[in-house]
């Protein structure tokens, strides 16, 4: 079995699907699109294809270093592959809901949820600055320690991301139930990219919706409350470079007036929005007050 | 794919509308009931007053979705007001200025001079 790279292979797809459903949207007024919206979308894919290629080098010499302490030595074959393909998927969602709940991790990825639009331009939003989120690395560890080969956890970590490129879109409503229930659709992910108290921190899944139901993060999209996308404080831009930075700009802020070391640290690991005062909102405390004023009502 | 994006999306967004954008807030912050709020000329940006709270919001149009900031001393950086222009600059990485074409502008500005 020959490895090669999922993503590569099947960007000139990506390209004819995002302009398939640009038509379809304008044709039949399901889906949106926005120009500079989309132009910001590609060109933060384009720029995160560079920082990925510019920054192997540092998952590479990761990777190189823990490789020799591995337990198994497993071979190329499908059945392993299958296998690293699951065990990929679970630590896919440990790192993906890490990411919404440690500020350090959201600093990179909230590029990727910093649209207000929600289409298959949107999957190809992604962050630049993967090298600055050291701890995500740390996530890698256990697959590496079980012996399965680097190339491999790499091949099958691209089979993932190219399955999460057509769940970008408004444009499937539901699936059979067979398949809403296992796997991760574009229904999960539309409740994933929502702003709305209901939906936040909900379906980290990459390709098997299980893991959130099995973990107690999964939410169901509701008819009576349409998905709103984007992050809690929009951003208002859409120069590439002012997305890519804007999380890592908002952190250096807040740790530069950081009264302690506790504070500093809080500042980097506790979920976003956590501040000494309590003065921010987190989607924690969002949600509780979603909660509450729902109560009388129900 | 920006040059399809163009030719089928590329129209220009119409302006701020009153109810969209209180709609909005509705949906962004909890509890809150619209109250005094002026337009700017050009429908690109608003300020509307959260009468449950007493905040007041700017909201600004971006592309064809809205950005909204509970405008607070600690954000504005700049307030400045002539006859009919409100110029906003703001601590804030991704919207950094705004500018209402307001006929009362001087009003808002010594509203916002008042903000904690």
């Amino acid at each position: 079995m020959r490895p090669f790279d999922p993503v590569a292979v099947a960007t000139p797809a990506f390209a004819v699907l995002v302009i398939a459903e640009m038509i379809f949207a304008r044709v039949t007024g399901r889906g949106r699109f926005e120009v500079r919206d989309t132009a910001a979308s590609l060109l933060m894919g384009l720029g995160s294809v560079i920082a990925g290629a510019l920054f192997a080098f540092v998952f590479a010499g990761f990777a190189a270093r823990i490789a020799p302490y591995a337990l198994l030595h497993i071979g190329w074959s499908w059945s392993a592959a299958a296998a690293c393909f699951v065990l990929d998927d679970l630590r896919y969602y440990w790192w993906h809901r890490a990411s919404h709940r440690v500020r350090w991790l959201w600093a990179d990825h909230v590029n990727h949820h910093s649209s207000q639009h929600y289409n298959l331009s949107t999957a190809l939003r992604q962050p630049w600055g993967g090298v600055l989120a050291l701890p995500g690395l740390f996530f890698l560890v256990p697959l590496i320690l079980l012996g399965f080969p680097l190339a491999m956890i790499a091949f099958v970590h691209g089979l993932n991301l190219v399955y999460q490129f057509w769940i970008h879109t408004e444009i499937i409503d539901r699936l059979p139930r067979w398949f809403e229930t296992t796997m991760n659709t574009p229904s999960h992910h539309r409740v994933h990219h929502a702003v709305n108290a209901r939906y936040l921190d909900a379906n980290f899944a990459g390709v098997f919706i299980v893991w959130d139901r099995v973990f107690g993060t999964f939410a169901a999209e509701d008819a009576s409350d349409p998905p709103r996308y984007g992050i809690v404080g929009q951003i208002a831009s859409f120069n590439p470079l002012r997305i890519a930075l804007h999380g890592w700009v908002s952190l250096a802020h807040d740790l530069m007036r950081a009264r302690s070391p506790r504070d500093a640290w809080l500042m980097l690991f506790a979920p976003p929005g956590w501040s000494p005062d309590g003065s921010h909102q987190t989607t924690d405390s969002i949600k509780a007050r979603w909660a509450s004023a729902r109560l009388p009502a129900e | 794919m920006v040059g399809v994006c163009a030719v089928l999306f590329g129209r220009a967004p119409r302006g701020l509308d009153a109810d969209a954008v209180a709609r909005r807030l509705e949906c962004e912050v909890q509890g809150f009931r619209p109250g005094q709020a002026a337009f700017s000329a050009d429908g690109r940006a608003a300020l509307i007053e959260d009468a449950a709270h007493g905040d007041l919001y700017l909201v600004v149009q971006r592309g064809t979705a809205m950005v909204s900031r509970r405008l607070s001393r600690k954000l504005l950086k700049e307030t400045r007001a002539d006859d009919a222009t409100l110029s906003l600059r703001l601590r804030d990485f991704t919207l950094r200025r705004a500018v209402l074409g307001l006929g009362d502008a001087q009003t808002w500005r010594a509203r916002l001079e008042e903000l904690a």
